[in-house]
């Protein structure tokens, strides 16, 4: 987008949609008020506007609006095979929000969703019925920030708030909070608890100003980590995805010695690794949207999932998994 | 694709919420550019369906607009023609006419194209495949020439 194109855009969230179910919750109210310049729409469901046919997923990630909304049906879904379970048996995932403020080239997001609209579910207490319903019949590990980036929206929603003090109070839940933000007041104003695990994704700054747009800096990122570490929280480093350019060695390994020069080993709960990997379905999507380097790739099918060809695969991992653990126990790199 | 349905009124209005009177399912453009009109939604069945007939069959966003004069509908405009579509550059035919020279399988040639889109998207193919002709004095004079030739292409391009 160009300076003047950036100029005449509508602001984030100039427009507001409103399912009017959604009007009966503080949280629909709070939000609005942050916004006291934007169009206010009604509608009767989110998916009227989110599902609209010949949407521009990436016209509208470049001016999101914004969708209240309250879901409705099953909250809780089991956890994708693409995704990490760090050896917990009951691995399920849930989405507070669909979307992300962040626009990264490689986000499966785009080649999933049929719009770049931001959707914010405001019924978290059904959601939360929901995780107690599946507690009464096993442990619980439950990714809340996979879909979205959360803290990153956490002085609009006080989503995090909320699920760290609902964790809190069940030992038999584990929550994961995925992460690039480098908010780090959050971390001043409420307590940790054992089993809420902050999981930064991680990337070397090259692979940052190429292709996570809108995101921290990785010091910014190394900075919050810290801050979260100082107030007693439990961390996670997901060097995940990992993508392939051709002077990968030398800009992860400078990474991988940047993060563990600043950040103490010893305090980190443990670490994940994996290559961009993605769904065929979904990258059919993202090269028919807007061919990027990513998208454009001649990457290998199997089973479903596209991914790098397994020699390189094979070198890319070994290669991480050697450096990593210069630094970090090998016994605690989990990969996919 | 971006279509406008212009109309004339005493106002200078943006619609962002269509209904026809039939309880169908209202249409919401998407309205990404900031602008000086009033905005707010309207019931009309030929508003509707024209918008829904603009979607449906060229797949177009569509924006509705009531305008007073010539002179607010020109100053629109020319804010909006500043935005650009991505157009996606079109190699394929060069594409394929170079994995000819290679005689390569359908299969390989499928894999060579998305090789050279992935290549397009920061570099000239033009300029790239006619260097590799040079090269390699395409074209080849047998199929396993021809592999071989690819194998390396891809080995400079995905590493």
């Amino acid at each position: 987008m160009s300076s003047y194109e950036k100029t005449l855009s509508a602001k984030p969230f100039s427009h507001i949609y409103i399912e009017k179910e959604a009007l009966n919750y503080q949280l629909t109210h709070n939000i609005i008020d942050n916004f006291k310049d934007s169009v206010l729409i009604d509608i009767n469901h989110y998916k009227d506007v989110f599902n609209q046919t010949h949407q521009s997923f990436y016209q509208q990630k470049q001016t999101p609006a914004l969708i209240l909304a309250v879901k409705h049906g099953e909250l809780i879904y089991p956890g994708a095979k693409v995704c990490q379970s760090f050896g917990n048996d009951h691995f399920y995932y849930t989405s507070n929000i669909m979307n992300c403020v962040f626009d990264c080239d490689y986000c499966y997001l785009s080649g999933m969703y049929p719009s770049g609209n931001i959707v914010i579910f405001v019924n978290q207490n059904d959601i939360f019925n929901q995780v107690d319903l599946l507690l009464k019949k096993h442990p619980v590990y439950l990714c809340v920030s996979y879909d979205t980036d959360l803290l990153a929206m956490e002085k609009l929603t006080g989503f995090v708030k909320s699920w760290t003090e609902f964790a809190r109070k069940r030992p038999d839940l584990k929550i994961e909070i995925r992460t690039k933000s480098a908010a780090s007041d959050f971390f001043d104003n409420f307590d940790s608890g054992r089993n809420i695990i902050f999981a930064w994704t991680l990337s070397p700054d090259e692979i940052i100003r190429l292709y996570e747009h809108r995101t921290p800096s990785l010091s910014q990122r190394i900075a919050s980590i810290n801050h979260a570490i100082r107030k007693g929280y439990t961390i996670r480093l997901c060097f995940d995805p990992m993508i392939y350019v051709k002077d990968y060695e030398k800009i992860y390994s400078n990474m991988y010695k940047t993060v563990f020069q600043n950040i103490d080993a010893s305090k980190i709960l443990d670490v994940s690794l994996g290559l961009f990997r993605i769904s065929s379905s979904y990258l059919k999507n993202m090269r028919k949207g807007k061919p990027s380097e990513i998208s454009a790739y001649p990457y290998v099918c199997t089973d479903g999932v596209m991914g790098y060809e397994k020699e390189k695969s094979d070198k890319m991992l070994d290669f991480a998994r050697r450096e990593i653990s210069k630094y970090f126990n090998p016994d605690l790199i989990f990969e996919i | 694709m971006l279509t406008l349905n212009i109309f004339s009124n005493s106002d200078n209005i943006i619609y962002n919420k269509i209904c026809g009177t039939n309880g169908s399912r209202p249409i919401y453009p998407h309205i990404f550019f900031q602008h000086d009109f009033r905005e707010c939604e309207i019931t009309d069945d030929n508003y509707y369906k024209s918008c829904l007939n603009t979607r449906n069959s060229d797949g177009a966003q569509c924006i509705f607009l009531s305008v007073k004069n010539e002179s607010s509908l020109n100053e629109f405009l020319a804010k909006l023609c500043f935005y650009t579509q991505y157009v996606p550059n079109n190699y394929r035919e060069i594409i394929d006419e170079f994995a000819a020279l290679l005689r390569l399988s359908t299969a390989m040639t499928a894999s060579f194209r998305q090789i050279m889109e992935y290549y397009a998207i920061n570099n000239n193919v033009r300029a790239y495949l006619d260097e590799q002709k040079k090269l390699y004095a395409l074209p080849v004079t047998s199929k396993y020439e021809g592999k071989k030739i690819y194998e390396l292409i891809r080995k400079d391009i995905i590493g």
